[in-house]
C-alpha cells in the first residue's frame, strides 16, 4: 500500500522525523473527515503545554474512543493516568528553569523571527 | 520575507510557554527511556534545541506536540543506541518509573507496568500519546510520522494486547469496577 505523506500540522524543517515503525499499516480513508473536523476543533483552541485531566477539556481533545469506548478500555486508560500524573504533578525541577532563565538571557540565541510580509 | 529580533516580550511568552509544556515533556520523556534522569536530559535537549529552533515552529498549532515530537526525535536517534549499549537490553529499568507509587503498588499495578513494557514500542507509544498525554489521532500520527489510521491502529492493537496479557482476571475487575460508576 502506498503511503501518504500527510501535511503535518508540525511541519518543519527542524523536525525530521524519525520513526520507530515495526508494525506499520496503512491508513484508513475513512477516518480522514472525521480527523480533519477534530483537528479544525482542536485549533481554535491551542493548548500549550496543558496536561488534560479526565474532567477538563474541549470534547475533541481527547478522541480516544478507542479506549473510552470499553471496559478494558476505560481500566487502561486509568491505569495509564495513575502511572503519568504523578509525574506530571512534580514540581519542575530547578534545572529546567535555570536552563530557560539562561535562554531568555540570550545565553543562546533565537533564531530571528519571521516578520509579517508588508 | 523580512526577519527580525524577537522582542523581550516574545522571548518571555515562549519562556513562559515552555516552562508550562515540561510537566508533559517529563513524563513523555520517562514513558520513553525509562530512566528518570535521561528523561530530564532529553528534555533538557529538546527545550534548548527548541528555543533556538523556535522559528520553525508554526504559531497556532501545538506547542507540545511540537516539544513532543523533537523530544521524540533525540530519543531515537541518540538514545535507543545507548540504550542497547547499557546493560538493560530488555527494558527491565524501564518498568521502573520515576514516580514513587502513592500507595503500595499492587498485583494489578505492577503487572500492568510489566504488560505495558511489553508492547512493542510503537504501541506502546501510540498507547501513551493517547491514553496518557492526551493528543489527538491527528497530533500523535505527526508526532510518530505516521498517518492518523496507522495511529487508530497501533492504539487498537496496544489495547487488545494489553487486555490480553492482564487476562481475565483484570478483565473482571474492570467489570466490577464499571457496575459502581
Amino acid at each position: 500500500m502506498v503511503r501518504k505523506v500527510r501535511k503535518s500540522p508540525l511541519a518543519s524543517p527542524l523536525v525530521n522525523q524519525s520513526s520507530a515503525d515495526e508494525s506499520d499499516e496503512g491508513s484508513e480513508a475513512g477516518e480522514a473527515s472525521a480527523l480533519a473536523s477534530a483537528s479544525e476543533c482542536e485549533n481554535l483552541q491551542p493548548t500549550l503545554g496543558s496536561f488534560p485531566s479526565s474532567d477538563v477539556g474541549a470534547p475533541c481533545r481527547r478522541d480516544s474512543t478507542l479506549l473510552a469506548g470499553s471496559r478494558v478500555g476505560e481500566h487502561i486508560a486509568r491505569e495509564l493516568r495513575s502511572i503519568y500524573e504523578p509525574i506530571v504533578a512534580q514540581p519542575t525541577p530547578d534545572r529546567f528553569i535555570e536552563l530557560l532563565n539562561r535562554l531568555e538571557a540570550g545565553a543562546i540565541y533565537r533564531e530571528k523571527v519571521r516578520a509579517p510580509e508588508k | 520575507m523580512t526577519e527580525r529580533d524577537p522582542s523581550t516580550a516574545e522571548n518571555a511568552g515562549i519562556k513562559a510557554d515552555l516552562v508550562s509544556a515540561i510537566p508533559a515533556l517529563r513524563a513523555f520523556a520517562v514513558s520513553l527511556c525509562g530512566n528518570p534522569d535521561r528523561a530530564d536530559d532529553l528534555v533538557q535537549e529538546t527545550l534548548v534545541k527548541a528555543w533556538v529552533g523556535l522559528r520553525s515552529f508554526e504559531e497556532g498549532t501545538n506547542l507540545t506536540a511540537w516539544l513532543f515530537t523533537i523530544l521524540r526525535n533525540i530519543y531515537y536517534s541518540d538514545y535507543r543506541k545507548r540504550r542497547r549499549e547499557a546493560a538493560d537490553p530488555d527494558g527491565a529499568m524501564a518498568a521502573k518509573l520515576v514516580a514513587p507509587a502513592a500507595q503500595p503498588a499492587h498485583m494489578d499495578f505492577l503487572d500492568f507496568r510489566a504488560a505495558l513494557q511489553k508492547l512493542p514500542p510503537d504501541q506502546r507509544e501510540a498507547l501513551i500519546l493517547i491514553g496518557a498525554s492526551g493528543m489527538s489521532y491527528d497530533e500523535a500520527a505527526a508526532i510518530c510520522n505516521c498517518a492518523p489510521g496507522t495511529m487508530k491502529s497501533r492504539v487498537n492493537r496496544a489495547r487488545n494486547r494489553l487486555a490480553e496479557m492482564l487476562a481475565l482476571t483484570d478483565l473482571r475487575k474492570a467489570t466490577e469496577e464499571s457496575e459502581f460508576v
